[in-house]
């Protein structure tokens, strides 16, 4: 089991985040988790990634379990690629250069063979003319695809997606959509946290939903069927 | 007005050019000290240890309250009598220099510890949450997402507040420097001494003023521009 979420809790001052949630990843596999603004799933993200602590339950990543009252291994950091919904590319660096600091300073690649990792990331990604371009001068959608390209050249066991596609026009949800669906058939494991059910549907091996802090898990996409209505698919 | 007898002739002109050159020296040596200064009491501040953030605080609300002058003219007057009266010493002799480099760097850098503290606070959250989950230690956050980032927000204001530190070194004029190291505005008033004329040695002295404050804003304008064009949104 690549990932295994156990009865996690947690709490902001009297309000219940997350209550009890519970689910598993395995190698190769797409799980959705989909729900309402403010149902949880950002926060659930931030304690999978280590951002945040949680309060009860038990966390397994790869072989390695962390309990509430534990630390976040640092030795996990980096395994994980996340990416956020605002992208969260370092805006004083190149593209090239955002993607290439973590494989310097946490893999130990030397300058050059960075270089030539993040080429062919940014060139699965189609950005292989981007490389020198800094953050600002990208469009939304590509800010984004640099964010899963930096994600991989780490070589992360998981990729969380927090959201890829929020706030995006409809073309650059295309061009985010049509990246991620790569990635689910290149068998990469990823969790998808997402408002966009129909990306869900297409991406997604298993479902989950979560609501008011509590979550269902499915292997039937009509799970989703439920949030129908309570926002839009093409969100 | 007859500048060619009261500036451009000899020995004038060489005291005039003198003055501007001790002019950049003081300006440089105190844009040096009070930066140095002005990152220790910025880290103190921000410093998580309730002792070092309050010794912060102190240092800022005196130094940035008291006027330059009369502090200067503590250092350089009043500091010599207590010095012997606390010691039984006579205080060491050619220190003038020395002290005015000292009390407008300590002045300057209350200032600059402010800046440099709105910088780190203005960087946003979410790139060092990106920087933690890419496994960076907490040492390369700090030196290359935080500084370069809170530098480029922090820099128009730097470079206001060395303008104005640049003009402090006309203070002084009312301290007992030898002729060697008088500022421009010392010169001036040497040359007014001898000569009783005013007008034509101010308004060189003030004209230097003029031309190293647009020089130095200029140099400003360039970075300044050069680092934001790389950061600011397009889209």
């Amino acid at each position: 089991m690549l990932l295994s979420v156990s009865q996690i809790s947690k709490k902001y001052d009297d309000q219940q985040v997350l209550n009890k949630v519970s689910f598993e990843i395995e190698k190769n596999m797409v799980m959705a988790l989909c729900g309402a603004s403010g149902s949880g799933k950002t926060t659930l993200a931030r304690i999978i990634s280590g951002l945040i602590p949680f309060d009860a339950g038990t966390l397994t990543i790869d072989g390695t379990t962390i309990q509430s009252k534990d630390s976040y291994p640092s030795s996990l950091y980096g395994k994980i690629g996340v990416i956020f919904q605002e992208h969260n590319l370092f805006p004083h660096m190149t593209v090239l250069q955002n993607i290439t600091i973590g494989l310097i300073k946490v893999r130990k690649f030397t300058k050059e063979d960075a270089t030539k990792r993040a080429a062919v990331e940014l060139e699965n990604m189609g950005l292989g003319d981007k490389a020198q371009q800094y953050p600002a001068f990208l469009s939304g959608g590509e800010r984004q695809r640099v964010a899963i390209a930096r994600a991989l050249a780490m070589d992360p066991f998981l990729l969380l997606l927090d959201e890829p596609t929020s706030g995006l026009d409809p073309l650059r949800i295309e061009d985010v959509f049509q990246t991620i669906l790569q990635l689910a058939k290149s068998n990469t494991t990823m969790l998808l946290i997402t408002h966009h059910l129909e990306l869900a549907s297409a991406a997604a091996d298993m479902y989950s939903v979560i609501d008011n802090g509590t979550l269902s898990v499915s292997q039937d996409s009509s799970l989703l069927d439920t949030l129908k209505g309570s926002f839009s698919s093409s969100q | 007005m007859n500048f060619s007898e009261y500036v451009f002739s000899a020995p004038y002109l060489h005291w005039l050019i003198s003055g501007a050159q001790y002019t950049i020296i003081i300006a440089g040596l105190t844009s040096i000290v009070s930066l140095i200064i002005g990152c220790l009491v910025c880290f103190l501040h921000i410093s998580k240890q309730k002792l070092y953030h309050v010794c912060a605080l102190i240092y800022i609300n005196i130094f940035r309250n008291i006027p330059p002058l009369p502090f200067l003219l503590f250092l350089v007057f009043g500091l010599p009598g207590i010095y012997t009266l606390l010691t039984g010493n006579i205080f060491p002799r050619n220190t003038v220099f020395m002290l005015l480099i000292l009390g407008i760097s300590l002045n300057t850098a209350a200032y600059l510890a402010e800046i440099f503290r709105s910088g780190l606070k203005g960087v946003p959250k979410s790139t060092i949450d990106s920087a933690r989950v890419l496994g960076l230690k907490p040492s390369d956050i700090r030196l290359h997402i935080l500084l370069p980032q809170a530098l480029r927000i922090s820099f128009p204001a730097l470079g206001t507040r060395l303008i104005h530190n640049m003009k402090n070194a006309s203070i002084a004029l009312v301290l007992p420097l030898d002729v060697n190291h008088m500022e421009v505005m010392g010169q001036a008033g040497r040359i007014a001494g001898q000569t009783f004329t005013w007008a034509e040695p101010l308004i060189f002295a003030a004209s230097v003023y003029l031309v190293l404050t647009m020089m130095l804003q200029g140099v400003i304008t360039f970075f300044s521009q050069g680092m934001q064009k790389k950061i600011v949104c397009q889209n």
